[in-house]
């Protein structure tokens, strides 16, 4: 179970992380070193890995996995029979919106746990008004 | 501030020096802040992942990039 009020982690903000390409990676490190309290669902970490074997190797997901384990507080919730109503209830409700089930599941979480801030690039996990981290800074 | 002299490759030379024009500091002040970075990470194990990739695209973490890279693009 999720302290309330921890911030939620999406794919993006994991890969922005990972990517020091990326345009918003200097943010995230900045924010992943401050290791404040964290919640995600398995299937954005499932998602991340799945990026880093489709992009790089199995060698790289593994060490995304590694990663992972390393973070100090992080609360990976997972998708089983309880939650599948209520995720597909938020399917549902943004159905025009095609939300992948990671980020429907991602919605449900910040609900449940009265998120406040969810670390994401991916305005899709701003559709039930918790602010993304990236309009915080921008 | 103390006087030292460091030994880098060519390609790491020529990165460092390119980053750090990019960046608008010298030579000297990038290597200084990468040290002080790597010494506040130090009691921070999960910071060594930090940049552990480098794809190349300042837009890798959008959503649609990366719904293409795992699930393919829409058909």
């Amino acid at each position: 179970m999720a302290r309330r009020n921890d911030c939620y982690v999406d794919t993006s903000a994991f890969i922005a992380f990972v990517d020091e390409s990326d345009k918003h990676h200097r943010l995230f490190r900045g924010l992943f070193a401050q290791a404040a309290p964290l919640v995600t669902s398995s299937l954005t970490i499932a998602e991340g890995h799945t990026w880093f074997l489709r992009k790089f190797n199995a060698e790289r997901a593994g060490r995304f996995l590694a990663f992972v384990r390393d973070l100090p507080s992080l609360t990976i919730e997972s998708l089983g029979e309880a939650e599948i109503s209520e995720v597909a209830a938020v399917a549902t409700k943004f159905k025009d919106q095609n939300l992948t089930l990671a980020d429907s599941h991602g919605l449900a979480i910040m609900k449940e746990h009265n998120v406040k801030l969810c670390w994401s690039t991916d305005r899709h996990l701003g559709l039930t008004g918790v602010p993304l981290v990236i309009q915080h800074v921008n | 501030m103390i006087r030292t002299q460091i030994s880098l490759d060519e390609k790491e030379y020529r990165l460092t020096k390119k980053s750090a024009k990019q960046q608008g500091i010298s030579l000297a002040e990038y290597v200084r802040r990468a040290i002080r970075r790597s010494l506040s990470d130090a009691d921070k194990p999960w910071m060594k992942y930090a940049g552990m990739v480098k794809s190349g695209d300042p837009n890798s973490s959008e959503n649609e990039n990366i719904d293409d890279v795992i699930y393919g693009s829409k058909k």
